[in-house]
């Protein structure tokens, strides 16, 4: 679980930011680097292409912050909001590419040379992650960051809520409606 | 139990998850919800494999580099000049520039080297009526008008002389329209100045009916004999300072441009039946006994026949037949040869009153006819290829 990101903190790093201070392009990183790669990886469903396409989506920031507009009225809103649309789009691109030239990832090696699981444990982390990961991409996008945001990076309704500019009602149903769809998907029954 | 209350229930089941019960145990208050709620808690179960990835230390530190390196970049960049910031956004903007450029060059080119026949003519006929709108003083437009009159005239005469290209119809529409502007503008002009502008005017026309007995192609012959013939009609206009002769104000397809003209490439096309008289002669003015000898133009093989004004298809109407005398029968006598405009004969005929455009005035030269069958008695406006003014 990833403490909240409060809005007088993205209120003084944009900015900065915009000035060229890479010291706060470094900070912007820590805060949101963790969300966006969950994101990132439970889209892509493959570590490596969701540790580059991460590194990618900050490279954009500091490209375009200049061009960013705060939202005043909820600004780490704003910049969640402006963050997960470049990812986003990072990852319509991956897909697209994947789409038309297929590859076989080197990732797929990784569970062997991995020290900490034993590969039957790697191998089945990496095939539930790639389910996950092609359920994932039929929900709608607002399902998807419920999802992501509440059982990937642990954060409360409340959190959410106030990532997407929703209530919490809205989350709540969200979620529910997130959550029958990959039932019947994955064909998830109870144990 | 709806939609909503369910999503509220999985909710609780999900926080008392996170408190650290177990699924079973949030599943015992809503037995009737057991089994869907057990798959949906399952399946957060397993979503919560997601939090299980963590972003590796080593790429952190990958990204934390690159993001150094490329804020340092932006800020070069930013302080760089142009030529050394890497931005194609000038040098775009310089090629796009250049090309424009390029192309109003060349542009410009052909349509100033355009000859009658091609086909930026007509582009470069319009063009070179601006220094006409743009001249100052009545006087000043007149002579711009002349002047664009004569520019057509010396286009039509390198034309003729090449004896290759048909008559451009557009030529003969400019030279026209041009000239029957000088001579409304020449109108309001003192007489001395309108003598002035009528005498060049009455050259021009002369120059026509020159290049009309010139011509080989005998319809090429004809509209040039009936464009000078309404020329001279301008002059006649211009010496006298009526703004108009004709009191019926023609539309646009029944001035003799529209009908000497045939159509902007095209050599006028007249139909040379010699009983169908165009509109023109149904507008001609409504007294006919002012009528003056009708000039009857000698056409190229010298059979002194008069021409027959073309036909454009919006006029020629089998029923627009003429008699084959004017009422007072005086047309056929006159000739055009060396006969010069009204002002050159500006002695004012018995019914040379200014509003009448009766050319009694200039009974001693082939002038405009009021009842003869000449080209520009029905019409005041230049036809298509003179509406520009």
């Amino acid at each position: 679980m990833y403490a909240a990101i409060t809005d007088t903190q993205v209120v003084s790093l944009i900015p900065a930011c915009q000035r060229g201070d890479s010291g706060a392009v470094e900070r912007l990183y820590d805060l949101y680097a963790d969300r966006i790669y969950h994101y990132v990886l439970a889209r892509t469903g493959e570590t490596q292409a969701a540790e580059d396409l991460t590194a990618e989506v900050f490279l954009r920031v500091v490209q375009h912050v200049h061009h960013f507009i705060l939202d005043t009225a909820r600004p780490s809103s704003s910049v969640s909001a402006w963050l997960y649309r470049i990812a986003a789009n990072l990852v319509a691109d991956y897909h697209r590419a994947r789409r038309r030239w297929p590859s076989v990832s080197i990732e797929e090696d990784a569970p062997f040379v991995s020290d900490s699981l034993d590969p039957c444990q790697l191998a089945e982390r990496h095939e539930t992650l790639e389910r996950l990961s092609g359920a994932l991409e039929k929900l709608t996008e607002d399902q998807r960051l419920v999802v992501i945001g509440k059982f990937g990076e642990g954060m409360s309704n409340a959190q959410v809520a106030a990532l997407l500019g929703k209530t919490e009602g809205a989350v709540e149903a969200l979620q529910h409606r997130a959550l029958r769809t990959l039932c019947r998907l994955l064909n998830v029954r109870a144990r | 139990m709806n939609d909503d209350e369910l999503s509220s229930i999985l909710g609780r089941c999900l926080d008392q998850i996170a408190a650290g019960e177990t699924a079973s145990a949030c599943l015992v208050g809503y037995p009737e919800h057991a089994a869907e709620l057990a798959s949906l808690l399952a399946m957060a179960c397993e979503l919560g494999t997601l939090g299980s990835y963590r972003l590796s230390e080593a790429a952190r530190q990958r990204t934390r580099t690159r993001l150094r390196q490329a804020e340092a970049a932006r800020r070069d960049r930013r302080t760089a000049p142009w030529w050394r910031s890497g931005s194609l956004v000038v040098p775009r903007a310089a090629a796009g520039l250049a090309a424009a450029l390029f192309c109003v060059i060349l542009t410009a080119g052909l349509v100033a080297a355009s000859q009658p026949g091609d086909l930026a003519y007509g582009v470069r006929v319009v063009v070179e009526r601006a220094p006409a709108l743009l001249a100052a003083g009545a006087a000043g437009r007149a002579r711009a008008e002349l002047g664009i009159a004569s520019r057509r005239l010396a286009d039509l005469d390198r034309t003729m002389s090449s004896q290759q290209q048909a008559l451009d119809g557009r030529a003969v529409s400019a030279l026209l329209a041009s000239a029957e502007t000088a001579a409304e503008i020449a109108a309001g002009l003192p007489e001395e100045e309108r003598g002035e502008i009528a005498a060049l005017l009455a050259e021009q026309a002369n120059a026509l009916a020159q290049l009309g007995r010139a011509a080989r192609q005998p319809k090429d012959a004809e509209a040039l004999l009936l464009a000078s013939e309404r020329a001279h009609r301008d002059a006649e206009r211009a010496s006298r300072g009526v703004p108009t002769l004709d009191p019926q104000p023609a539309g646009p397809h029944h001035g003799p441009a529209a009908s000497a003209t045939a159509g902007p490439h095209g050599s006028p096309a007249p139909e040379r039946t010699s009983s169908t008289r165009p509109r023109a002669t149904e507008t001609a003015s409504p007294t006919p006994t002012h009528a003056m000898p009708s000039p009857t133009r000698a056409t190229p093989d010298g059979a002194g026949r008069r021409p027959t004004t073309p036909q454009s298809p919006h006029t020629a109407t089998p029923e627009r037949r003429r008699p084959a005398a004017t009422p007072n029968g005086a047309s056929p006598a006159a000739t055009s040869s060396g006969a010069g405009p009204s002002a050159t004969s500006p002695g004012p005929g018995p019914s040379a009153t200014p509003p009448d455009p009766g050319p009694s005035a200039t009974s001693s030269g082939p002038g405009p006819n009021a009842a003869s069958p000449g080209p520009g008695q029905g019409a005041t406006s230049p036809g298509p290829g003179g509406q520009g003014h």
